[in-house]
């Protein structure tokens, strides 16, 4: 059985994951737009894969429960730039 | 944007923007809805589509914190005719396609329009692109001031290099100049950037052809390596009986005489004969142009046309008819074009493209009436420069390069954008001139052999 507090994280960044708040509408399911997030065996959300999350916070916008926290760094330094062109 | 009927005829509409640019406060308000995706991992959508790389959600952040300038060098770290590709980039296939508001059935971010808000902004206040590192001695000529060449030519003189750009042509810009539809951009803003490229220590020299094999040694006899950015030539030369007649235009002169004001009568009825981006093009001009009725025709259906399909239904929109499965056989009329001769086609068995070959319906020949028909039927390939360079291999016509490093198969020629890929988009054009920067850099600093 996981964990009821997750703490997904992706470098710097994370997912913060309160399952004992879930109470498995799939709302977040269904909004997540890279497909990463289903429901376990008790019907409580998880995170399938972390490394294909584009923390666009739309999960944390749809939960009615506040099951979903973002961390990142704020300001300029928060974004990392995509790998660069051809072997650059 | 649809524009109505009213709109269309209205004075200016030929050269209106289709999507009028942004104030201050819509900018901020649409810049405020981006969600600023993008983990370390796995960057945000649409930077992910971008072909230029542009940090999105990092230049949209500037925004919201009303740093038009910040938000402007952004967009130039990644791509130095970010202005240009603002107006031109087919958005809605790529960063605003890929958006995450987007997938939730959500209206997209504008991200098409903040950029254009963002360097207009910074180029009233006058903003510099980027720093020049210390010149290093060597030379690279750049053959083409299109957006492969100009771009290939910043990115050069940022890394030190002294650059020298030809173009056979009076004015930069190549396609973005003289064939992209003016409704999207007609010069503007190609002279601010134009001149920032300038400012990084690239020497224009336009007007100046290298149209024979001494030339082209003279020029290269000069550098150290030697960029294409040739493009592609003239509209294909498909021949129908009544070419000649007046009223008879290919695409591409078409374009160049309405973005250099001299747009052509064109009557009350326009066929455009051709499925691609550019009879879409032709076709709205013609509506903007005062033509009553303007119809596409195109020899396969409309899920076999090449255009993108959001810019089928904005002119189809605009009051555009289509006539899918229609062959012109000639063009006729008495020392003017008064009608076109077309043909029923059916859809056969795939080629070896796979793409299903149009077949000719017997006894199925009909007319129809137009005082201006223009074929769209996409580029040559140039054959004459290639043909000069020892050992440059080409396929069909296209020059073949290392993906990585942008490298033809003479070691000290590099090549990006149409003349490589055939005919695709600015920012397609912007992507490879940026390889092929890196990859001269590599070959003339050692730092890494170039097989």
């Amino acid at each position: 059985m996981k964990p009821a507090l997750e703490r997904y994280t992706q470098g710097a960044w994370a997912l913060i994951v309160n399952r004992r708040w879930c109470k498995g509408c799939n709302l977040c399911v269904a909004a997540c737009p890279s497909r990463i997030l289903a429901l376990d065996e008790m019907e409580l959300v998880h995170v399938i894969d972390i490394s294909k999350c584009v923390f666009c916070g739309l999960c944390a916008v749809r939960c009615p429960d506040f099951v979903f926290i973002l961390e990142r760094l704020n300001g300029k330094q928060r974004r990392t730039v995509p790998a660069p062109l051809g072997e650059g | 944007m649809i524009a109505t009927r009213a709109a269309l005829a209205a004075p200016g509409a030929l050269f209106a923007a289709l999507k009028p640019p942004l104030g201050d406060s819509l900018a901020m308000v649409e810049a405020d809805r981006c969600l600023e995706c993008g983990g370390p991992a796995a960057p945000a959508p649409c930077v992910a589509a971008c072909p230029a790389g542009i940090d999105v959600p990092g230049f949209i952040h500037a925004i919201t914190l009303g740093d038009a300038i910040a938000a402007a060098e952004t967009i130039f770290a990644e791509n130095l005719l970010g202005g240009s590709c603002a107006r031109v980039c087919p958005a809605e296939e790529l960063c605003e396609g890929a958006c995450v508001l987007d997938k939730e059935g959500r209206r997209p971010v504008e991200i098409a329009r903040l950029q254009r808000y963002a360097i207009d902004r910074a180029f009233a206040r006058g903003v510099k692109v980027r720093t020049p590192a210390a010149p290093n001695g060597r030379r690279v000529a750049v053959i083409g001031a299109g957006p492969a060449g100009l771009v290939c030519a910043g990115e050069l003189a940022i890394l030190g290099y002294a650059v020298t750009v030809y173009d056979a042509r009076p004015d930069y810009g190549g396609l973005i100049r003289y064939a992209i539809a003016p409704y999207r951009q007609v010069r503007e803003p190609l002279p601010e950037e134009v001149a920032r490229i300038a400012s990084l220590g690239v020497e224009l020299r336009m007007g100046l052809a290298v149209d024979s094999p001494a030339r082209l040694r003279n020029v290269e006899r000069e550098v150290d390596a030697v960029f294409l950015g040739v493009g592609l030539g003239d509209d294909v030369g498909v021949r129908y009986p009544g070419d000649a007649l007046p009223g008879v235009w290919n695409s591409l002169p078409f374009i160049e005489a309405i973005k250099l004001g001299r747009s052509p009568r064109v009557g009350a009825r326009v066929v455009v004969i051709g499925g691609g981006n550019t009879a879409i093009d032709v076709a709205r001009e013609a509506l903007r142009l005062g033509a009553g009725e303007v119809t596409i025709v195109y020899r396969r259906g409309e899920a076999e046309m090449p255009a993108y399909p959001h810019e089928v239904a904005e002119a189809r929109a605009e009051g555009v008819q289509f006539r899918w499965l229609t062959n012109p056989l000639r063009f006729l009329g008495n020392g003017r074009l008064d009608r076109v001769e077309c043909q029923r086609m059916q859809l056969g068995p795939p080629d070896q493209g796979g793409r299903r070959r149009p077949e000719p319906v017997p006894a199925s020949e009909f007319v129809l009436f137009a005082d201006t028909a223009v074929k769209a039927l996409g580029q040559q390939r140039r054959t004459e420069l290639l043909g000069w360079i020892e050992g440059l291999e080409t396929d069909r016509g296209l020059i073949v390069i290392d993906a990585a490093t942008g490298q033809s198969t003479h070691p000290k020629y590099f090549a990006g954008g149409d003349a490589v890929n055939g005919g695709d988009t600015v920012v397609a054009a912007v992507r490879s001139a940026k390889i092929a920067a890196r990859g001269i850099h590599r070959y003339l600093s050692g730092a890494g052999a170039v097989a």
